[in-house]
């Protein structure tokens, strides 16, 4: 799933590169006003790897989103009320990777189990990875595996009854 | 040729422990399957009609999790 530590190229970003404590924006609309409370979260790039290279080209911006830990989730499911049984299935369902919005990150030496969570991708300009490096690097076949994901959110053909 | 709906899925079971895999699908709505080789390795792409959308209750924990 991921490049071992010594084989990551850190001078430069690629798709699916996961990053440890970055201070991500959460944008929050209460009565007509944008509130941002930036938090340190784990995220993954998710513009294509051209799109990630600001030296050599004029890209300005960038898609990122942030990573939740399975604990997290645990914990706050637990606190809506879910049973133990309830927490078991959507986690499962959600490590099999059956819920559009989701990608499943399996831990390493540096991460927990973790989910990268689709429809809270954003949008940063590139300055703000001024500076940063990549922690966590896809293997090729995971990064093809991450396109599928988002294809699958993303690009799903239209089901009025499904959605 | 095909029905203007196509579905990409993925393979279910793929995991951190699955990263050799051997080609890609496409599955038409008539269930022809179209195999695709990559250059770097594959990944088994499949129906994806067991997919579901995050519920209610997962997608508020979610939510949650970020603004605390």
């Amino acid at each position: 799933m991921y490049l071992d530590n010594e084989k990551i190229d850190t001078s430069l970003f690629m798709q699916g590169d996961i990053i440890l404590g970055f201070d991500f924006p959460h944008v929050l609309f209460n009565n007509g006003i944008f509130n941002i409370d930036k938090k340190a979260e784990n995220i993954i790039l998710l513009s294509q790897s051209c799109d990630l290279q600001f030296g050599r080209e004029q890209n300005e911006t960038y898609l990122l989103c942030p990573l939740i830990t399975e604990k997290q989730l645990n914990d706050t499911l637990k606190q809506k009320g879910q049973n133990a049984n309830q927490i078991q299935n959507s986690l499962t369902n959600m490590k099999h990777n059956k819920k559009y919005e989701l990608l499943y990150l399996p831990a390493n030496v540096s991460m927990e189990d973790s989910f990268a969570v689709f429809n809270k991708t954003i949008s940063l300009q590139a300055t703000t990875l001024h500076n940063k490096k990549t922690n966590i690097r896809l293997s090729d076949s995971a990064r093809h595996f991450l396109v599928d994901r988002l294809h699958n959110f993303l690009c799903r053909a239209y089901d009025p009854i499904r959605s | 040729m095909y029905p203007n709906k196509y579905y990409l899925g993925q393979n279910s079971t793929a995991s951190s422990d699955q990263n050799n895999v051997s080609y890609l699908e496409v599955i038409d709505l008539k269930d022809q399957v179209i195999k695709i080789n990559t250059l770097t390795g594959s990944l088994n792409f499949q129906d994806n009609q067991d997919q579901q959308k995050l519920d209610p209750i997962e997608q508020e924990a979610i939510f949650d999790s970020f603004i605390k």
